[in-house]
């Protein structure tokens, strides 16, 4: 059986304005285990096929192409699932489907082809490429051309702002360079991708009806707003009904919208949770997460900075629902505390990352609560800037993550001392990333200046961030370090000198 | 001395290949796992020798790069939407053979390929209304002016996409 030549298939009959198969909300995932679908027409399986015979044709006969050579056979596989879904056929008449010679006969019997699957009387030059009417090739075409939408995103810097030109010195030593920075960062802070051209993921909806289902089902992978008005429209029509989804969001963002309330968290709930991986609400002080949102037990990571509204509550909610979490993003979360983190730390033992840096609230985190995170987590970089975690939060996590640590943020921890910081680095030898600013009771900078070198000199220079006093104390260990090398290579070669004689 | 195979197109054209170029194909490469040790004569019944020539002569191209990994969601993914230099200057061929190619990819199983030209179909997608597209690609409108209100209505909240 050949895949080449043109096929020359008769479209199949209208039915009544947008055809049913459109109009159809399966309860499809991305892994293929699907629920029942709901069958609303007492459609045949073979009527069924009938109706839209040639939508499925192609991927009847990728279907047959990969089941001969049985070769990345349960991603084609998927597709048709997810395809015959739309159309409405359930899995036992796939499963049907196993002989290809079956639905020849099935779209023969029903004259839908003129000949065998994939072989063509003549090519009719007025049609599109048959690759166009492929459903899996279309579903690439239209990921790859939402891969060329912008996610709204933060825009991350390496290193934060210095606090001032005297701590640029510090920082970066030479002159001129500090200068820039300095001047650099008083300027506008860079945009945040706020305008974003659209790609024509839309436009590709409106070309023909088997390009709808496709470019539909992209479109609905992925959910994202960065405009108020677009959300409420979208808000609008789930809720008014007006709306045929077909499939549920992996990825939910929304970014900055600061306008956006509760009561559409709740209205959107059911319409967009339950197989999420992704949830993300960028600043958006007025809502948090619901338990619909959270459901499906896929989400691997939150991301909730500025979301003032997240409580700990929110956090029990995520630890019932998210066993799979491995990033929790709670940046100025401020009314989040020990208690909400303990019950994380007991219900999602894969999570990798935490932050609940702050600038207010800070006394809400301490000890307690990092000491379950360190005990009972895989966590490897931690932001607890402005917290008031003490010696002991520090010691708990260099004794029971010690080697995987990887970036710890603990600027304005105040309460932090000699007795952790600079003792714990025996601990963590593959601390990338250290945060100190405004840990000013941290004086004893030699062991951090050792660290620095050790790491420099094996191919990965830690970045090791202060203060202006803090920097400066580090300067100065630094320099103390090199004289002291200096003055023993010195010695060295005095001795070798004079035993030489 | 690498192992060579010889594959034969659907017109019998045969080309002769490292294996390690063959094996690029995911489809070909556990076919040949299966057979074992000793083959040499692989048959690709469902592909032209126009089109296999020019699959092959990607291969041979990127026969050294990484085992393919699938890109991640997100910004990451964003990234990976380049085409290199030397696949762009591939790619530029008529519609029916970039067509060809890209249904060469997918029942090969060359995910690279596939997806490289795809993105081709994307970027040749972007920026064009629902009309300029079916004109590019020789596309029959299929929708009733009931239905296209329809659609536009529904996914008023998606026009940024």
């Amino acid at each position: 059986m050949g895949i080449s030549g043109r096929n020359n298939v008769p479209r199949p009959p209208r039915s009544s304005s947008l055809p049913q198969a459109l109009n159809r909300a399966p309860d499809i995932d991305d892994h293929g285990d699907k629920a029942a679908v709901p069958s609303s027409s007492n459609a045949s399986p073979v009527s069924t096929l009938l109706r839209t015979g040639r939508l499925i044709k192609n991927g009847l006969r990728v279907l047959s192409e990969s089941q001969s050579f049985n070769a990345s056979y349960n991603r084609r596989r998927e597709v048709i699932n997810d395809l015959c879904a739309d159309l409405d056929i359930t899995d036992s008449d796939t499963d049907d489907i196993h002989d290809v010679t079956d639905i020849d006969h099935h779209l023969h019997s029903t004259h839908l082809i003129d000949g065998p699957l994939g072989q063509t009387s003549e090519p009719v030059s007025s049609s599109c490429h048959r690759a166009l009417a492929t459903p899996e090739i279309l579903y690439e075409i239209f990921e790859q051309l939402d891969a060329l939408n912008t996610v709204p995103h933060e825009f991350s810097q390496r290193r934060r702002k210095p606090m001032s030109l005297r701590h640029a010195q510090l920082i970066y030593g030479d002159t001129q360079k500090a200068v820039d920075v300095w001047e650099h960062s008083q300027g506008k802070a860079p945009c945040t991708n706020e305008y974003a051209p659209a790609m024509g993921l839309y436009n590709c909806l409106l070309v023909n009806q088997m390009w709808y289902i496709m470019s539909k089902k992209v479109l609905e992978k992925r959910t994202h707003f960065r405009d108020g008005h677009r959300w409420r429209q979208f808000v609008q029509s789930v809720v008014k009904k007006e709306y045929n989804q077909v499939r549920k969001p992996t990825m939910l963002i929304l970014h900055k919208l600061t306008d956006s309330k509760q009561i559409e968290i709740e209205q959107m709930g059911s319409a967009l949770g339950g197989n999420l991986e992704w949830l993300e609400f960028y600043t958006c002080p007025g809502i948090a997460p619901t338990v619909s949102l959270l459901q499906g037990s896929r989400l691997t990571k939150i991301v909730l900075p500025g979301c003032s509204r997240v409580t700990d509550r929110t956090l029990y909610h995520i630890a019932d629902k998210c066993p799979r979490l491995e990033y929790l993003d709670l940046r100025a979360c401020e009314q989040v505390s020990d208690k909400g983190l303990k019950i994380i730390a007991k219900y999602c033992p894969n999570l990798t990352l935490i932050n609940v840096g702050r600038t207010s609230g800070g006394e809400l985190v301490t000890y307690k609560g990092i000491k379950h995170l360190a005990r009972q987590t895989q966590v490897n970089t931690l932001g607890l800037a402005g917290c008031e975690i003490d010696d002991r939060a520090i010691w708990e996590l260099a004794l029971n993550r010690g080697v995987h640590l990887q970036r710890l943020s603990l600027n304005n921890c105040r309460l932090l001392t000699d007795a952790s910081v600079p003792r714990i680095l025996s601990y963590t030898p593959n601390l990338s990333v250290l945060e100190i600013r405004g840990c000013t009771q941290i004086t004893h900078m030699r062991p951090l200046a050792l660290f620095k070198r050790y790491r420099e000199r094996q191919g990965h220079p830690p970045l090791i961030e202060g203060c202006e006093i803090v920097e400066r104390r580090m300067q100065i260990a630094l320099n103390r370090l090199r004289q002291e090398v200096s003055r023993r290579i010195l010695a060295d070669c005095q001795e070798w000198v004079n035993s030489a004689d | 001395m690498s192992r060579k195979v010889r594959l034969t197109s659907a017109d019998n054209v045969t080309y002769e290949v490292d294996i390690e170029v063959a094996e690029k194909s995911m489809l070909l490469k556990n076919m040949m796992e299966d057979i074992g040790d000793d083959v040499t004569d692989v048959p690709v019944p469902n592909v032209q020798a126009n089109v296999l020539k020019k699959v092959i002569e990607y291969c041979e191209h990127h026969k050294n790069d990484p085992a393919y990994v699938s890109s991640d969601e997100g910004i990451a993914r964003a990234k990976a939407t380049e085409i290199s230099q030397w696949d762009q200057k591939f790619l530029q061929v008529d519609q029916e053979m970039l067509f060809e190619i890209i249904l060469t990819a997918n029942y090969l199983d060359i995910r690279p390929l596939l997806e490289v030209g795809c993105r081709t179909v994307a970027n040749m997608i972007k920026n064009k209304s629902p009309e300029e597209i079916r004109k590019t690609f020789n596309i029959e409108n299929d929708f009733t002016p009931e239905e296209e209100a329809q659609i536009r209505r529904e996914h008023e909240w998606a026009q940024d996409r």
